[in-house]
């Protein structure tokens, strides 16, 4: 019976080349989409090193400082003494906390940071970073345009990078301000030329003299700029790192959480935090502008600094490719809808010499079930050469996707439920007619 | 061997009730080859559709070998049909995606038969009906008559007791019709099998041992 099921699905197949070629182009079209999608998802958005822990971090990029309407108000006072009226002014200053005249906000203050955010309880772990610090580099008389962080020793613990040799700089290396430095391996290979072992190499930093390799890390498959720079100092290099009294400055903060549940609870306790700033001359209000990581990435494509936009992008992208999608798999519907129909006669035939309605949707099924196969073989072979294509033009920078087994597994289960649908349904519609009325409607 | 006990079929619209049969009471006997006559909408190919069990009456007993069939379900219906009817139409109705012998075998597919009976049982309904050299070809490479003689080894390959066949001639030129209609005298005279037939071929009637003839859905005596 199978090897009929076989025979006929094959024979189906071949007879409408037409509508083989737009199922076969339009699951495997659709499959690729979902499966680069969801590559590059994953890739932005997934749990991955150095980011495993990115559910429980929340960062802080910004500082913002607001100043409210201020509207003077004069005072008019007249008094009469011994006969002679006298007219007292009074001048008062009211604020109006509904309108915001000037708002200024900028990365934040080594001193703001030492003074506000460490004290927090709620965060496990707290680093403060500077994710911006271009260098330019002429190895072997050639320009290397870099970009380095200048982190502290918990940037280690809350990121986890892969080290490839050696390891971090520690919080002594920090407080001492020594000349060490985590590299990454391409830009170690840059710098260097290929060499075994780079520790204990030295790359020199401008006015800032040699620094001694301490550490090579992996290259990070992920566009978020905290994590994503070619070399990595002690944060005490920063010229503002000893300066006190700053609000604004160059650095970011990350804070995690001791498990995701309680990010909440950190937003909260920042809030508190605000609350503690006095109002100076030209600012009435002091905001922390956190944003997850995903609120980070969205950053790129929507929002403001000021919007935590993380939950509404992935929405947008869900429901685009939604709405992408949607139009082939209506069209793979309505096609195998009507080709079931169009073969009501066949079902007909088959019911009269004795196919019970399972025999004929198990045909249709087994059919389907063919399709969507070829379909997805031809998809995944899709999807590999545009992750090719997508990898070797650098569209994402040295961002690599790679193919996801597990989501070619649920896009093919997703195809099957849709020929499943839109083949079952129908078939089994036709095979509960009666024959008389089968045989009379769509040819053979 | 055939029983119809006040069969009447009615088609239904939202305003209108249209009587295709109207309180029909028929007896086949075993072997017997009877035609069915009338001029057109008058019910002949509905009330083959009710004694093949193609469609269900609306009233009435139906009564085949002794078994009352119009309260089976669908699924018992399809194996009553599958082991003890066979069916030749007027346009054939072979599957065009299938070999001549694999629409010969469907009846035994559906009856489970395994593979190499299949073949066995079919190469010799295509011998009987003078096709076994066309057995690879597909109805779309055959002339209209090998067309109807693969339809009818189809019909007896599972040696059904009963055959119906709605207008078999129908489609085909006087010679190509004769040789058809042959085949099915044939059939019934040396396999005994009873054969029901609807035609508007008075002459092929006249080669049947009785016409019932239909009017308007009443049967005309």
């Amino acid at each position: 019976m199978l090897k009929n099921y076989f025979k006929i699905a094959i024979k189906v197949l071949l007879r409408n080349k037409l509508y083989t070629f737009i199922s076969l182009f339009g699951i495997s079209f659709t499959l690729m989409v979902l499966m680069l999608a969801s590559a590059v998802l994953e890739s932005e958005l997934g749990a991955q090193p150095p980011l495993s822990k990115r559910a429980r971090i929340l960062f802080i990029p910004s500082f913002l400082a607001e100043q409210f309407a201020r509207e003077t108000v004069t005072k008019l006072d007249t008094t009469h003494l011994d006969g002679v009226m006298k007219i007292d002014t009074a001048v008062s200053t009211k604020i109006n906390e509904a309108e915001i005249t000037s708002t200024s906000s900028s990365s934040l203050a080594f001193s703001l940071i030492k003074r506000k955010i460490r004290p927090m309880k709620t965060p496990e772990l707290i680093s403060a970073f500077v994710d911006y610090a271009p260098l330019d580099v002429f190895p072997e008389g050639e320009k290397l345009s870099l970009n380095g962080c200048l982190a502290d020793a918990n940037y280690w613990k809350i990121f986890d990078f892969t080290f490839l040799e050696g390891g971090p700089f520690t919080d002594m290396a920090v407080e001492n301000q020594d000349k060490v430095i985590v590299i990454q391996e391409n830009t170690a290979e840059k710098y260097f030329g290929k060499q075994k072992s780079y520790l204990g190499r030295e790359l020199v930093w401008g006015m800032n003299g040699a620094f001694k390799v301490v550490g090579v890390v992996k290259e990070v498959n992920t566009t978020n700029r905290a994590v994503k720079a070619d070399f990595f100092v002690p944060v005490s290099w920063d010229q503002q790192y000893r300066s006190i009294d700053q609000q604004f400055g160059n650095c970011v903060v990350a804070l995690l959480a001791r498990d995701q549940a309680e990010v909440g609870q950190m937003e909260k306790e920042l809030r508190e935090v605000e609350a503690t700033f006095q109002p100076t001359d030209d600012f009435d209000r002091f905001r922390f502008l956190e944003k997850d990581a995903t609120d980070i990435y969205a950053w790129n494509f929507m929002g403001s600094q000021l919007s935590r936009d993380g939950q509404a992008f992935i929405t947008y992208i869900f429901v685009a490719l939604g709405l992408f999608l949607l139009i082939p798999v209506l069209n793979l519907v309505n096609l195998n809808v009507t080709r079931i129909f169009e073969r009501s006669s066949e079902i007909g035939v088959r019911k009269a010499f004795g196919a019970k309605s399972k025999d004929l949707l198990l045909q249709f099924l087994f059919e389907n079930i063919l399709l969507t196969l070829v379909g997805g073989v031809i998809g995944a072979i899709l999807t590999l050469l545009a992750l090719n294509l997508l990898n070797s033009s650098e569209v994402f920078g040295s961002v690599k996707f790679s193919f996801r087994g597990t989501v070619w597994v649920i896009s093919i289960v997703i195809t099957l439920i849709f020929g499943f649908v839109s083949g079952f349904l129908p078939a089994w519609k036709v095979s509960r007619t009666t024959v008389a009325s089968a045989l009379k409607s769509g040819k053979l | 061997m055939i029983e119809l006990k006040n069969v009447s079929k009615s088609y239904y619209t939202d305003v209108l009730e249209t009587v295709a049969l109207n309180d029909i009471s028929l007896h086949i006997r075993e072997g017997e080859f009877v035609s069915i006559m009338g001029p057109s909408g008058c019910g002949k190919s509905t009330l083959l559709n009710m004694i093949g069990l193609l469609d269900l009456p609306t009233r009435g007993e139906i009564q085949i070998k002794g078994e009352q069939l119009q309260n089976y379900r669908e699924n018992e219906l399809a194996t009553f049909r599958n082991e003890n009817l066979g069916f030749i139409f007027q346009s054939f109705h072979l599957i065009s995606d299938l070999s001549v012998i694999d629409n010969v075998e469907l009846p035994l597919l559906y009856r489970g038969v395994g593979a190499a009976d299949r073949r066995r049982l079919s190469e010799e309904a295509l011998q009987q009906v003078g096709l076994m050299n066309r057995q690879g070809h597909y109805p779309n490479q055959l002339s209209g008559g090998q067309r109807q003689r693969v339809a009818i080894a189809r019909a007896i390959v599972g040696k059904p007791t009963v055959v119906m066949a709605d207008e078999p001639t129908g489609n085909l030129d006087s010679v190509l019709g004769n040789e058809v209609m042959q085949l099915l005298l044939d059939l019934n005279e040396r396999e005994k099998v009873t054969i029901v037939m609807v035609t508007h071929d008075e002459s092929m009637a006249r080669k049947t041992h009785r016409i019932i003839r239909l009017y308007d859905g009443n049967l005309v005596n």
